[in-house]
């Protein structure tokens, strides 16, 4: 069963153009890779939106120094 | 040394890119012959075309030339290619605007890196801040391999790719930074 976040990043097969140029990877290849990138998309979100909640959770220096002094 | 790029200039032609790069032609052409890197914008069609590519281009170009000279075939980085457009791709959806290689440059963006393992695999890894990196992927080199692949393989073949890996040991054989690439190239999206 395929988790919400993968259903999030659905859709994200390439143009069979795209498909590293006319290299002839068996279907369950191609499978695997785009598979890969849309983990690699899910984890880079995650990640993204990790460091943006950290960034607000970390005081501002100079402010916190303003009200101590 | 990070190289700049005016952010404004949108399209390469064949010379401004090998320029760019420090390469020479006949390299780009030969990824683009192959099918690994794709232009963008333009693609030669016939006498009097000429190619013209994107700043993603630049990346994948960037990408691709390392690897080449790793001594990895080019289906093999065509796949990674592959993989980096479904990730950009994958990524749009749920931010709007993620264009390569400019949002790989953004504080706070996890470092991306392909890596190929003694064991034979492909993987990718994220890395964020001090945190450890974590592995995905895992496709057999074998498997992306495409015969009659290789015309002009490279004078120093990656040595010792063949080894099995020892079961829960990852050792990169090959590691190269995507993030890093994008970083030297000073592209935006």
């Amino acid at each position: 069963m395929k988790s919400e976040s993968a259903d999030r990043f659905e859709g994200s097969r390439d143009h069979p153009r795209e498909r590293g140029g006319g290299y002839p990877w068996p279907d369950e290849v191609t499978e695997l890779l785009d598979h890969l990138a849309v983990e690699l998309a899910i984890e880079y979100v995650r990640l993204m939106e990790q460091a943006a909640e950290n960034e607000r959770a970390t005081p501002d220096r100079s402010a916190v120094e303003r009200s101590e002094r | 040394m990070p190289i700049m790029v005016d952010q404004q200039c949108a399209e390469w032609t064949l010379s401004e890119a090998a320029r760019l790069l420090e390469e020479p032609q006949h390299r780009l052409i030969y990824l683009c012959e192959k099918g690994v890197v794709q232009p963008d914008l333009q693609d030669a069609e016939g006498r009097g075309s000429s190619r013209r590519f994107s700043a993603r281009n630049l990346l994948e170009f960037g990408v691709a030339l390392r690897l080449r000279e790793l001594g990895i075939p080019a289906s093999v980085i065509g796949a990674v290619l592959y993989v980096l457009r479904g990730f950009e791709r994958a990524i749009g959806k749920q931010l709007s605007g993620f264009k390569l290689p400019g949002n790989l440059q953004v504080a706070g963006a996890p470092e991306l890196k392909v890596i190929i393992g003694d064991d034979q695999r492909l993987y990718f890894s994220l890395a964020s801040g001090k945190g450890k990196a974590k592995t995905y992927g895992g496709i057999s080199i074998q498997d992306l391999v495409v015969s009659g692949d290789d015309s002009d393989q490279p004078k120093n073949p990656l040595r010792g790719l063949g080894k099995e890996a020892k079961p829960g040991r990852l050792l990169a054989k090959v590691e190269v930074s995507v993030t890093g690439i994008a970083k030297e190239l000073g592209l935006g999206g």
